[in-house]
């Protein structure tokens, strides 16, 4: 061995030890007391599944009970939909009732942009013959059928033999 | 009969510390308490020399302890629980080395060699290194690379055997032998000077 050798390990062996402070152990047992994982006991983790299963329970409850009372209502509108609607109608058949019989309209024909009709009441009708088509169908006569005025969507008719 | 002695006592400390662990994994902060007393020094001092500041050191070593009260179940009671500690102390002082490495901040953990003359005199003034020769080692350590300033702390400061050495930083005898030896010349190296001069 040096004299290197011996200097450095005494030098290394009377190298002054630092001492941890004195609160050093309870300042170790503050930490953990911070850091350490809760403990659950069997007692809490039953409790806590049970408060779990309640409010499990409790929110199945509320949300079915929320649907069903949409339901309901979805229901109800409906029914106030169809009774506003059976109303409705008979009110129409009321006033149809209640309507003065309308001339016969008959539709002769049309396109795209017009219909053309003729407008039963519209017509004057002059019959040549003793008797009407209807009262004798078989025996066909001759009549005239002319408009009182001619007017957009109703043709000047001239009608010969036959039950229109 | 001296050498009897100091196997007994070894037994019965190892059988203590085997007890005390046991009663530590059942969650007894008693036990833990009178574990954390009879290492706390010899860890802070070892952690101190190791890191070159006293806070840091202070530091590690409680976390430390924090980690063996957690991984109390890890202990192996046929272990020596001194090593498994500075075993802890040291993996800790290691991954702290690797993430100031990383992070590549101006102020390492471990002090580069630009540094290190402003650290060791703070270390001296709030230190107990009242001597100029402790100062000078002190220095002298903390310029030492990591893998050789921890095996020569733990045998020529805290007097561990080889053997233990070689369980605690988890490589081979004949490398822990070697580090130390390579050590040590860069230690003399170091302090040449001061040897040859007026210190000697």
């Amino acid at each position: 061995m040096t004299n290197h050798d011996e200097k450095l390990g005494q030098l290394l062996k009377s190298l002054p030890r630092e001492r941890a402070q004195e609160d050093f152990t309870g300042r170790v047992m503050e930490r953990l007391e911070m850091r350490r994982p809760p403990v659950f006991s069997p007692f809490k983790i039953a409790l806590v599944s049970a408060a779990a299963v309640v409010v499990a329970a409790t929110m199945l409850s509320t949300v079915s009970h929320i649907q069903q009372k949409a339901e309901q209502n979805h229901l109800k509108q409906e029914l106030k939909s169809v009774k506003a609607q059976y109303r409705k109608i008979a009110r129409q058949i009321e006033e149809l009732k209640n309507q003065p019989p309308r001339d016969p309209v008959i539709y002769v024909g049309g396109d795209d942009r017009a219909d053309y009709v003729l407008d039963v009441s519209k017509l004057h009708i002059r019959l040549t013959g003793r008797e009407t088509p209807q009262a004798m169908p078989n025996r066909p006569e001759v009549i005239d059928l002319e408009p009182t005025y001619p007017s957009a969507g109703v043709i000047q008719a001239s009608y010969q033999g036959g039950a229109i | 009969l001296a050498l009897w002695r100091t196997k007994a006592k070894a037994a019965v400390t190892l059988e203590t510390d085997s007890d005390l662990m046991e009663r530590t994994r059942l969650g007894d902060h008693q036990a833990f308490a009178m574990i954390v007393d009879s290492h706390k020094h010899g860890l802070t001092n070892y952690l101190t020399r190791l890191l070159g500041s006293r806070p840091k050191a202070e530091d590690m070593a409680q976390e430390t302890f924090l980690k063996l009260y957690l991984h109390a179940d890890r202990y192996q009671s046929n272990g020596k629980l001194t090593g498994y500690i500075f075993r802890i102390a040291t993996n800790l002082a290691i991954s702290e080395h690797r993430k100031a490495r990383r992070r590549s901040l101006f102020k390492t953990l471990f002090l580069s060699n630009a540094d290190i003359g402003t650290t060791a005199e703070a270390s001296a003034q709030s230190s107990l290194l009242v001597s100029e020769a402790h100062q000078k080692l002190a220095e002298a350590i903390a310029l030492l690379p990591f893998h050789y300033r921890a095996p020569i702390l733990l045998h020529e400061i805290e007097g561990m055997p080889y053997e233990a050495i070689s369980e605690t930083l988890g490589c081979r005898e004949g490398t822990v032998k070697s580090r130390i030896s390579r050590g040590r010349k860069r230690l003399k190296k170091q302090l040449a000077a001061y040897f040859d001069g007026d210190g000697s």
